[in-house]
């Protein structure tokens, strides 16, 4: 396979090239398992199949949860009885595929009874004892709440993802302190692997979890239902971000930067980040402690600054920060101008307006709102000038407004394409410094892959960058030459250039094939006859003298003929291989 | 990131004394954040307590509902049926200009409220509601007044009543009815109102407004209630509207 496709291939990590990535030619049974099962590629569905299968793990739980609520559970009983079958369906199937292509399993393709081995190994235990319930209670009258005792084995599937990555973070983090485990598994980096970003989507799904509580709470009949529940999940939520903000604070002095276990930790807890953990489970205790100083509903609604939280893992409100940073002069500039304008215009409507609506335009402060909202073209009309002078004011000022206050919004935007570029760039100077390397490693890959993600690229656009790094790499390895301008000013540097020039044109004769070429130059009258003659001149003088002073990349076409003094006239193809 | 070269191989303490520290602080801070929790969990609850209370409330309002226009409905106080006029009350109705007797004005009081300011001072508890309500029937002069709201919840709360029974899980003292949750009240929590829907007029914005159910209002026609109850942080959380 050629290396830029395989770059390609493993860039995109999509499963158009599985056929590429996994060899041809062999079994059905190995194929199926190499394309849906098999850890050891990085381009199969093995990932999806994992991950699809853990969400519905996850949904399972909830829906356990929620049939704990009779008022959720007894009007949708057919529901959940609809989506439990289907959660055991899969799960039936997932168990027969992996007992079926237990043979080419690397763990049990060993053993003597390959299926039988896969049978009493934990991982399919705990798949036969997710699913086994389901089918038993047809055979045999189960208590309910048995029955859904036993479903909560489902929740032990989670380990064929879980397992894998604790054995990986232990290897990598062999020898290491507790603090510097820590760090791996809370901080980015090299020690982390699969179980850091576990520990990550599991602080996502938490946060996304709190929000969605936090919406919901808001909607008055779920609310009333589900009162106490939300409490629960609350408290569940507020103690796993409150051992984040500590696990954190204490392993942070494992980060370059800061090392002192004071100040190192005060730097930390200064951090955008912290303060928004810090903030996330603060209104959960002021609720408990001090709820007789704060409106409930403001605290209650605070914990939507969860949400911030996942600004961590997200790169666009970092670019968001960047553009703002840099364009922070001008866009501070136009808010000058902004407020300005507001408090002339508030203060030009006071004047004109007061006498005749005194209740509306009753002093500057209060002609501030109508200032605004004509200026910023909202235009909400409870407010509205009556007199002439006033009505022509506004529509002075309505049509400055839609300048002035644009050049903030157009700032922003152009700001942020140009940073999108810059960070493009960026990108394609990496991909070109890969190329460069010769070869692609699954985890620089990983890398450029996550960038691309992060930057909004489609598979498309990673292409279009592939192949300009490509093509400014052969810009950069061949940009040694002069431009034919300088070239022309020293004749010796000209009759060199000249003399490559045509050893290039031999290289092509000798490489092509000439009746073809001929054809096709006649035909499409691509050539004049003046060319057609050099070219055919200098195809006829190719010798083996005149090929060696073609240098290298003649010598292995001429290794190729070495008894041929002249390009067959026939024309037939001259590999150069 | 590229993964570091340098494979640590000697013997390395993993654990040290700082990390078992931070170990019991973090098993510290789980108790501490479970012990919050079950404090934010009852006072959970004592809201669940109260939503019992108001789904108490109005599940009664809806059993007697039917049965209220029916004879010999029990209790009578809160019988759709009219009560012969006491002279006081008749006499206080054709005409309330009139030089009226001490102790008569309350009784003719239009506006004489079963409800509390809602001041945590004068909290006015149901079962001491309008002592001036009739009390005998007197058809000497053959007149018919409707029995009000003060008389029922007078019962409803009351000894025998079939609310006596309901406490406020936030102060454990009866029921209270107040005219409307403030969330800038603080002690209210719990406390029950009780309004009556009315419908606006044809071509109005709003389809209803509602009232606080007053002790003079009559209850001998078919109305529509709706109780609500303040929450911890005194905001309010309809329970049902119910057609009494």
């Amino acid at each position: 396979m050629d290396n830029i496709d395989h770059m390609r291939a493993l860039l995109h990590g999509k499963k158009s090239v599985i056929e590429e990535v996994i060899p041809s030619g062999q079994g059905f049974r190995k194929l199926l398992y190499d394309w849906l099962l098999n850890p050891n590629y990085q381009t199969n569905y093995h990932k999806e199949v994992d991950n699809w299968i853990g969400l519905l793990i996850i949904a399972n739980l909830f829906a356990m949860l929620f049939e704990r609520v009779p008022q959720v559970f007894e009007p949708n009983k057919e529901l959940f009885h609809i989506f439990d079958v289907f959660s055991v369906v899969i799960f039936t199937i997932e168990y027969f595929l992996r007992f079926y292509l237990a043979p080419e399993d690397e763990e049990f393709a060993k053993k003597k009874m390959p299926r039988l081995g896969y049978i009493f190994s934990p991982f399919a235990l705990i798949d036969f004892f997710a699913v086994a319930p389901f089918y038993l209670q047809s055979f045999l009258p189960i208590d309910l709440r048995v029955l859904r005792f036993l479903r909560l084995l489902r929740m032990l599937k989670l380990f064929r993802v879980l397992l894998p990555a604790i054995t990986e973070f232990r290897a990598l983090n062999a020898g290491r302190t507790f603090r510097q485990k820590l760090h791996a598994l809370v901080f980015n980096s090299p020690y982390g692997g699969a179980m850091h970003n576990l520990f990550d989507n599991f602080i996502v799904v938490w946060v996304v979890i709190s929000v969605i509580a936090v919406v919901f709470e808001s909607v008055q009949s779920i609310h009333y239902i589900l009162n106490t529940e939300f409490i629960i999940l609350d408290t569940v939520a507020v103690t796993i971000f409150t051992l984040e903000y500590f696990m954190r604070l204490y392993c942070c002095v494992e980060e370059p930067g800061f090392q002192h276990f004071l100040v190192g930790r005060l730097k930390q807890a200064k951090t955008t980040g912290s303060i928004i953990d810090f903030l996330a489970v603060l209104p959960f205790f002021l609720e408990v402690f001090l709820h007789h100083l704060f409106d409930l509903r403001f605290l209650r609604v605070f914990r939507l600054l969860r949400l911030l939280k996942l600004t961590r893992y997200t790169g666009a409100t970092a670019t968001l920060a960047k553009v703002i940073v840099r364009e922070w002069p001008v866009m501070a500039a136009a808010g000058f101008v902004m407020m300005l304008l507001v408090v002339l215009t508030a203060s030009l409507g006071y004047l004109f307006e007061h006498e005749a609506q005194p209740e509306k335009f009753e002093n500057i402060p209060q002609a501030v709102y109508w200032a605004v909202i004509t200026l910023a073209s909202v235009g909400y009309g409870d407010i509205t000038p009556v007199t002439p002078v006033g009505r022509f004011l506004t529509i002075i000022l309505a049509l400055i407004g839609i300048g002035i206050f644009a050049i903030p919004a157009a700032l922003l935007s152009s700001a942020f394409s140009d940073q999108l570029v810059t960070e493009r760039e960026e990108l394609k100077d990496s991909l070109i410094k890969i190329i460069g390397e010769g070869d692609i490693t699954d985890e620089k890959a990983e890398v450029i892959r996550a960038e691309a993600e992060r930057l909004h690229l489609t598979e498309h656009e990673v292409d279009k960058l592939l192949d300009r790094a490509i093509q400014e790499r052969d810009t950069i390895e061949h940009g040694a030459k002069l431009p034919l301008s300088q070239i022309a000013q020293d004749p010796a540097h000209a009759v060199e250039h000249f003399k490559v020039l045509v050893s290039e044109i031999r290289q092509l004769t000798i490489l092509s094939n000439h009746t073809q070429f001929e054809t096709f130059a006649k035909d499409n009258d691509r050539l004049t006859q003046s060319e057609l003659a050099l070219w055919q001149q200098l195809g006829s003088t190719v010798t083996p003298t005149s090929a060696s002073t073609l240098g290298t990349a003649t010598a292995p076409a001429q290794a190729a003929q070495p008894h041929s003094d002249q390009p067959k006239p026939e024309g037939g193809t001259h590999s150069a291989s | 990131m590229d993964k570091p070269d340098e494979i640590v191989t000697h013997k390395v303490k993993t654990m040290t004394f700082s990390d078992v520290l931070f170990l019991c602080f973090m098993v510290f801070v789980v108790f501490a954040v479970a012990y919050v929790g079950r404090l934010a969990y009852l006072e959970g609850m004592k809201t669940e307590g109260s939503k019992q209370n108001g789904e108490a409330i109005a599940a009664w309002l809806a059993q007697a509902s039917p049965d209220r226009y029916k004879d010999n409905f029990n209790p009578t106080e809160c019988a759709a049926g009219m009560l012969p006029a006491l002279p006081v009350l008749s006499m206080a109705a054709q005409s309330t200009a009139t030089s009226a007797k001490p102790g008569e004005e309350a009784a003719a009081a239009p506006e004489q409220s079963a409800v509390s300011s809602a001041t945590p001072s004068a909290p006015t508890q149901a079962a001491s509601a309008s002592a001036e309500e009739p009390k005998s029937a007197d058809s000497a002069n053959g007149q018919t007044v409707a029995r009000n709201w003060g008389e029922c919840l007078r019962y409803l709360t009351g000894e025998k009543g079939p609310w006596a029974q309901l406490k406020n899980p936030f102060n454990d003292q009866a029921i209270t009815f107040i005219e409307k949750c403030d969330p800038t009240n603080h002690d209210i929590p719990g406390f029950i109102v009780l309004e009556s829907i009315n419908p606006t007029p044809p071509g109005s914005a709003v389809p209803s407004y509602t009232n606080v159910l007053a002790s003079s209002d009559a209850i001998d026609k078919k109305m529509l209630l709706r109780v609500t109850i303040c929450d911890k942080g005194s905001y309010p959380i309809p329970i049902a509207d119910i057609e009494f």
